[in-house]
């Protein structure tokens, strides 16, 4: 068995063990009762619990990790350096930014569609500017610096918004929304996510083999027959879709991005091409066990899976920061 | 046969000329020296014919005209290594090499595509690293690394910037040696090099580059080399009794 295939069994296995203790898990803790309530027809409520709220929830978390760990392996292919990571470039923070604008002015409220629209428009024009700068750029560092510009400027727009935000229930919606959660999802809310996801994927997927020859750099690249003008428009669009509809389902969740693809990596022997739909997978895994842990965790408010995920990936983020700095001084 | 032709071929950047416009016929099989001190334009020459930077004026090979090419169909008739080699990520030498199959689509794949692999790891010397990581390779190694992605692709033409830089004296003559065998069956080869003895015992012709013009193309003698690049580099060639080359301090 090549360890790719190897990897895709453990991290599919995986998978469907964190999906079934997702779903046997509830507010009050581990239930695994609830699965006998729902078959032997005793309980109607059970069915109910399993098909309408901890489903779309246990969906919604695996399909905001596949997006997430599939666009920070996408950008980081791109952008040829391990920080990138949609919620370290600001795509994230434009995306929320995009889905908040929509809820400040009522435009969701008009139209089911209004904040993934919001959101995937705030993604691509957040990749846009980074794929416009990784161009002209040749300082990788460089790159995550205009990422964070970008993430500050979103973030002191997002503040302006809550600033004149015109009532408390507002405000506690948007202040919701950027802390990212996939409590309360509905089977429609996936529906609208999914497609955008799924051709987002389909999109990133078609550059897959160019983002392995851009490991050798630009001009070598281009070279051996890159249409590097072509690659970008595959990521800026693909991670824009993916990136959009994963903050417009679960609002803003961090660095499952960065942590997924650098975990899978040596397992496919550093090829960016092929760590992908591995990143992917990993990232679907982690955000399970990060929702399972906002929900086991015995704290008085249940936590939001945002915060879950940044309390977990910022120390990995600095991890990987400064082995890469101890590397490059070697 | 298939001449490589450029004809008034320059490079701007701006309002700045990188390269003035100039014109030469190589033909198949030659070892053409691209010879000037720094900043004269070599690589930026390589990387015109390469379609690396946009161009004026025309840059044919046989009937193709360079720039109307799809950039796979490009890459698969000319082979391009530049000056200096970086790899992302710590990638196995051999995947590494394999990359140069790219404009080939899935044909790196296969059994075919494996035993080029071994024979251009073989020829840069390299077999022993194949599955080494490439961040554990010295200067040279990465070099001839990446000089064996380029070789894999079989192109016709091959646009070597400085390939022997990075290396000892023994494994320069070595490497020039089975370069000049692939010129041998046709393949035609432009070649950044500063050593002028190299630049003597290997090249069939020398292109004289200075501040971005072409300034003299001669064919490879002492009488050329005399002639020009005392000028270019501020160093009069002398001449040993035995007819080595060096440069009086």
């Amino acid at each position: 068995m090549t360890s790719s295939i190897r990897l895709a069994v453990i991290l599919l296995a995986m998978i469907a063990l964190l999906a079934l203790a997702s779903l046997s898990t509830g507010p009050t803790g581990f239930d695994p009762a609830i699965w006998q309530a729902a078959m032997g027809r005793t309980d109607p409520a059970a069915r109910i619990i399993l098909t309408e709220l901890r489903l779309p929830r246990t969906l919604a978390a695996l399909l905001v990790g596949f997006a997430l760990g599939l666009s920070g392996a996408a950008l980081q292919g791109l952008t040829r350096n391990p920080l990138a990571e949609p919620g370290v470039l600001g795509v994230s923070a434009c995306a929320t930014l995009g889905a908040t604008l929509m809820l400040y002015f009522g435009i969701a409220a008009a139209s089911p569609l209004g904040v993934a629209g919001g959101a995937i428009a705030g993604a691509l024009l957040a990749t846009a500017v980074l794929a416009a700068f990784a161009h002209r750029l040749t300082g990788v560092a460089t790159l995550i610096l205009v990422g964070v510009g970008l993430s500050s400027f979103a973030g002191a727009l997002m503040a302006l918004l809550l600033n004149f935000a015109p009532n408390p229930f507002s405000l506690s919606d948007l202040v919701n929304w950027s802390l990212g959660s996939v409590a309360n999802r509905s089977l429609h809310d996936l529906a609208y996510a999914l497609p955008p996801v799924l051709l987002g994927t389909l999109v990133i997927l078609r550059a897959r083999s160019a983002l392995t020859l851009l490991s050798i750099g630009d001009l070598a690249a281009l070279a051996h027959g890159l249409d590097y003008r072509r690659t970008r428009l595959l990521i800026i669009v693909g991670t824009g879709l993916a990136v959009g509809a994963a903050v417009a389902l679960a609002g803003a969740v961090g660095f499952v991005g960065i942590v997924a693809p650098h975990l899978v990596r040596p397992w496919v022997r550093h090829d960016p091409g092929r760590a992908l739909i591995p990143a992917a997978m990993l990232g679907a895994a982690m955000l399970l066990v990060a929702d399972l842990m906002v929900r086991l965790l015995p704290t008085g408010t249940e936590l939001r899976l945002g915060v879950v995920a940044a309390l977990v990936g910022a120390p990995l983020f600095m991890l990987i920061a400064w082995r890469r700095g101890v590397s490059a001084h070697d | 046969m298939t001449d490589l032709i450029l004809d008034g071929l320059s490079v701007t950047r701006g309002a700045r000329t990188l390269l003035h416009p100039l014109s030469a016929r190589i033909g198949a099989g030659e070892i053409v020296a691209v010879v000037g001190p720094n900043g004269a334009g070599k690589s930026t020459l390589l990387r015109a014919i390469a379609q690396l930077v946009p161009i004026g004026g025309r840059a044919h090979f046989g009937a193709a005209a360079l720039p109307a090419l799809s950039p796979h169909h490009r890459a698969r008739l000319v082979g391009y290594l530049p000056q200096s080699h970086q790899v992302a990520w710590p990638m196995p030498v051999r995947e590494m090499v394999k990359l140069g199959f790219y404009a080939y689509g899935a044909a790196g794949s296969g059994a075919a595509g494996s035993a080029d692999i071994d024979a251009m790891l073989a020829l840069c010397d390299i077999s022993h690293l194949a599955d080494r990581s490439v961040e554990a390779l010295s200067g040279g190694e990465l070099a001839m690394a990446a000089l064996a992605r380029v070789l894999v692709a079989r192109s016709p033409l091959l646009l070597l910037d400085e390939p022997v830089a990075a290396l000892d004296i023994g494994r320069q003559y070595q490497l020039l040696e089975r370069l000049a065998a692939l010129a041998g069956q046709g393949r035609t080869l432009l070649i950044v090099l500063h050593d002028l003895g190299l630049v003597s015992q290997f090249a069939s012709r020398i292109l004289w580059l200075g501040d971005g013009h072409l300034v003299a193309d001669t064919p490879c003698n002492a009488a050329a080399i005399d002639t020009h690049a005392g000028p270019l580099m501020g160093r009069t060639p002398q001449w040993t009794p035995d007819g080595t080359l060096y440069f009086q301090r």
